[in-house]
């Protein structure tokens, strides 16, 4: 279902620093092993996994920049409710990673009810809702049941065939993700390790677009995959150096370190935070 | 007699394309084994199961973050026949000068397989984000018959960040 031919045919790269001036056209080729037609499932992470790691490092909570959740009574089309969805499913998921419960309920709330809207009404039953004010105030409860939930909607939505859905709420809480991301730096220069993170996404984007290029026939997807090319062209220009993959094994456990690696810029994370924000707004905006 | 021709067409189609169990059904013995683990793995949203004939690859890829430990198994589902080996590689880009322009080249590189990791599961983690590949390939078994694998993939909070 969620599938594309990948096709590493020979393309042209536009590197570019930044907002700077030097821009130069570079051919790519391609090695043997991968020039052959593949079909490849892609995923990204959920909102948990992403804020779990950023909680940790330099950020500022901003809980004020979370979508208003009156707002999930507004939306009156599919497409508005699944990515609507998928920004309250980030939403929750950054309350928790920052130990703040207070909010829960109401977001998990505004979950249930788009949730039933777009067809996984089945995802939330009963269980979930009284989990959800059991744990009221445990945060780490509270996280584990905003991962479930995320996770049990995923597979319910890829069950029920609705992989249009399934494609907009990825697109919603990426964006959402990558909104509150910028929104907890302290400014530019000020959280070298989210940024560095917020730099790493590039590849989180690269995979979702390769997710939703099986549901091109659908226009919001298509629309939104136009826009998430643009934001990957915005990490194009990123300051990126090649190296080699080391793989380290300690008792059987491996590590990877190294590789290709690109730097956040100045010019880079601005040009991301205002198209992200572009973005965002078109997904929230009640038409 | 239409009714009749619809119902034998999608019989056909249904047991030739066959959906796939769930992940956790496909490795329950492994989930069920483990769940006494403490600090406890959890199944990812990022676990796949995909079709696969005999002497071809499944492919999925999936993003590995700092900060997490991960362990990844791969099984084909009850009652396939053939055996199943995989592979995890990174796609890396080698910048090189050809005649005087810069080109860069994609090139596979194999992080871990199941000679790797042996007949169990393979744990790694990982210094920053990456996109990871993992190749799953089915020898002997019925060329015209599917079978369903599932790559699992679990993961719980390192004890230490790797950022």
């Amino acid at each position: 279902m969620n599938k594309r031919i990948l096709i590493f045919s020979a393309t042209l790269f536009l590197m570019a620093s930044c907002g700077g001036e030097t821009k130069k056209t570079v051919e790519t080729e391609d090695s043997k092993p991968t020039a052959e037609e593949m079909v490849v499932d892609y995923n990204i992470p959920s909102p948990s996994d992403q804020f779990s790691l950023i909680s940790k490092l330099d950020v500022g909570k901003n809980t004020k920049i979370m979508h208003n959740p009156e707002d999930a009574d507004k939306y009156s089309n599919s497409a508005q409710k699944a990515l609507n969805f998928g920004v309250y499913t980030a939403d929750v998921a950054y309350l928790t990673s920052f130990n703040e419960t207070n909010q829960y309920l109401t977001y998990f709330g505004k979950l249930e009810k788009l949730g039933k809207d777009i067809g996984v009404a089945q995802v939330f039953g009963t269980e979930l809702g009284e989990l959800a004010k059991k744990w009221d105030g445990n945060a780490d409860s509270l996280f584990r049941l905003s991962d479930e939930t995320y996770n049990k909607t995923f597979k319910r939505l890829i069950e029920i065939d609705k992989g249009t859905e399934l494609s907009l709420m990825l697109v919603g809480g990426w964006i959402e993700s990558m909104h509150l991301m910028i929104g907890s730096s302290k400014g530019y220069g000020k959280s070298p390790k989210l940024e560095q993170a917020i730099a790493e996404q590039k590849v989180v984007a690269e995979n979702l677009v390769e997710f939703l290029v099986s549901y091109q026939d659908d226009k919001d997807v298509a629309a939104y995959t136009k826009d998430l090319r643009d934001i990957i062209k915005i990490y194009d220009k990123l300051e990126c150096s090649s190296g080699e993959t080391k793989v380290g094994n300690s008792n059987g456990k491996l590590t990877f370190t190294g590789g290709d690696e690109c730097k956040m810029t100045e010019a880079c994370f601005t040009e991301l935070k205002s198209k992200i924000a572009q973005v965002r707004t078109k997904i929230t905006s009640i038409k | 007699m239409k009714g009749i021709y619809t119902l034998l067409f999608v019989t056909f189609v249904g047991s030739f394309y066959a959906q796939c169990p769930a992940i956790e059904t496909i490795h329950k013995d492994h989930l069920k084994e483990k769940s006494k683990e403490k600090p406890a793995y959890s199944v990812s949203s990022q676990s796949r199961t995909g079709n696969v004939t005999s002497d071809k690859t499944y492919e999925m890829s999936f993003i590995a973050q700092p900060g997490t430990d991960y362990r990844l198994t791969t099984k084909a589902a009850a009652g396939s026949k053939g055996s199943i080996s995989f592979e995890i590689y990174e796609l890396d880009v080698d910048k090189k000068m050809v005649n005087g322009k810069e080109t860069y080249k994609r090139e596979k590189k194999v992080l871990a397989s199941s000679e790797t990791a042996g007949m169990g599961s393979l744990e790694f983690s990982t210094d920053k984000t990456r996109k990871i590949f993992v190749a799953v390939t089915l020898t002997g078994g019925d060329k015209n018959k599917p079978v369903c694998v599932g790559v699992l993939i679990e993961d719980k909070k390192s004890t230490k960040l790797g950022l």
